[in-house]
């Protein structure tokens, strides 16, 4: 059983790494703090019960489940006025600006559900049963949801921007 | 269609990823954080009658005309060293609040004037936000988040005493020092109370940790965080009764400064 004394502990080494996860899942700094905030302060009244060694598992579970059901957050009252898009930082000239913002753009494309198995399976490097139980759902459905995830993906210009960044 | 490898997919995911925005160590806070998780937990159980209580009875003695104005235009001067009331290893909130704090004026509209919303802007990106944004101030800090079009900021869903709306405060890149935010409606008796959030404390600092807050203050460079620790913006609840004419103080290292905004309903 973990300590709640680890809890510091964890989220001091963790969070970058949680926060990353989360921001592939919410395209925005502000709501992946809200959501890892979210997540971490459920894990905290569980963190007992939680095995030794499964925190980060139970985090990642967490994370994307409360993404998954996450429709009625008062954010989504947010209208945000200005359509301009994010400008190209000039120092950074390999293209991971333009990179980043397809993958954004391509993400959104997806249901919650297929982002999640996406972020978990390729961003995460959990293997499917993994991923099914941070998902608490069948490996079936991570396969399905991942091949139909990719499918939408690959509709995308995603895969150009991909290419046009490798050395050729 | 163009073929995408599942090793392609995490290649892209894996280089996408930024930093935290505009250099902030967001995930410096961690230990701010779980600190505050642990609190929050603590206070909510062990003050839970006193939060409704204060979310019931609605003080608005805060709203009191004090000694007249007490500022002009932001004297924004850089801080470069850290603020009264900090050692590297943290600082002591009441005593930056104390070192910082102006006797609380707000200016008032009368029936039938309109609210003298402060000047909105657009920023092209950064503290966090993904692309550009509206913020309301003249500056050094300003409110991002659900600022309207015309200016107005959006309330979300609310209880029958309180709404509450998710504001980010944005400080502008010429100020580096602490800011202590207290408000009220001013077109007529109203409170204004601040939700903690990431990087904030109370104050005073006995001030129960679950009610709604009269008053919120921010180190930028974090209460808890190291001198590199630097960040622009901080989230934050606000919490009003309902849709009117609002005020923020805003004190700061030379400067108070009045941010005045528009409520109105989700």
């Amino acid at each position: 059983m973990a300590d709640r004394a680890d809890f510091d502990g964890f989220v001091a080494a963790r969070s970058r790494a949680l926060l990353s996860a989360a921001w592939l899942l919410t395209g925005d700094w502000h709501r992946a703090e809200d959501l890892l905030q979210s997540a971490l302060a459920k894990a905290y009244l569980a963190w007992q019960r939680i095995g030794e060694g499964r925190e980060e598992a139970y985090v990642r579970r967490v994370l994307a489940t409360t993404y998954a059901s996450w429709w009625r957050r008062e954010w989504r009252g947010e209208r945000p006025t200005a359509t301009v898009p994010e400008t190209v930082d000039a120092a950074d000239p390999t293209g991971a600006v333009d990179l980043r913002l397809s993958l954004l753009a391509a993400l959104d494309h997806l249901t919650r559900g297929q982002r999640a198995v996406v972020v978990l399976r390729y961003y995460c490097d959990l293997s499917e049963a993994e991923t099914a139980e941070a998902l608490g759902c069948s490996m079936g459905t991570v396969k399905s949801q991942a091949a139909k995830g990719l499918a939408r993906l690959r509709r995308t210009d995603l895969a150009d921007r991909i290419h046009e960044g490798s050395p050729r | 269609m163009t073929g995408l490898t599942e090793q392609e997919l995490a290649t892209a995911l894996k280089r996408s990823v930024p930093e935290p925005a505009s250099g902030a160590d967001r995930a410096g806070l961690a230990r701010g954080r779980a600190h505050r998780i642990r609190t929050r937990r603590r206070a909510a159980v062990a003050a839970g009658a006193v939060a409704v209580a204060l979310a019931v009875v609605l003080p608005t003695t805060l709203l009191n005309p004090g000694r007249g104005s007490n500022g002009g235009p932001a004297a924004s001067a850089p801080s470069g060293g850290r603020s009264t009331g900090c050692s590297p290893d943290g600082c002591d909130p009441a005593a930056v609040a104390a070192a910082i704090r102006t006797p609380l004026w707000l200016p008032t509209v009368s029936p039938g004037e309109g609210c003298p919303v402060s000047p909105r802007r657009t920023f092209r990106g950064g503290a966090g936000f993904s692309g550009a944004f509206s913020a309301l101030g003249k500056g050094p800090l300003y409110l991002a988040g659900p600022v309207l079009r015309s200016g107005a900021v959006q309330l979300g869903q609310g209880g029958p005493h309180w709404q509450e709306t998710k504001v980010i405060w944005v400080f502008g890149r010429d100020y580096a020092g602490p800011v202590l935010l207290r408000g009220g409606r001013i077109d007529e008796p109203g409170p204004l109370r601040f939700q903690h959030y990431l990087g904030a404390a109370d104050y005073p600092a006995s001030a129960p940790a679950s009610a709604r807050h009269r008053s919120v203050l921010y180190v930028r460079g974090g209460l808890h965080a190291r001198a590199a620790d630097v960040l622009d913006s901080y989230p934050d609840e606000v919490s009003v009764a309902g849709p009117g004419c609002y005020a923020v103080q805003v004190d700061g290292e030379g400067f108070s400064e009045h941010l005045v905004f528009r409520v109105v309903g989700p």
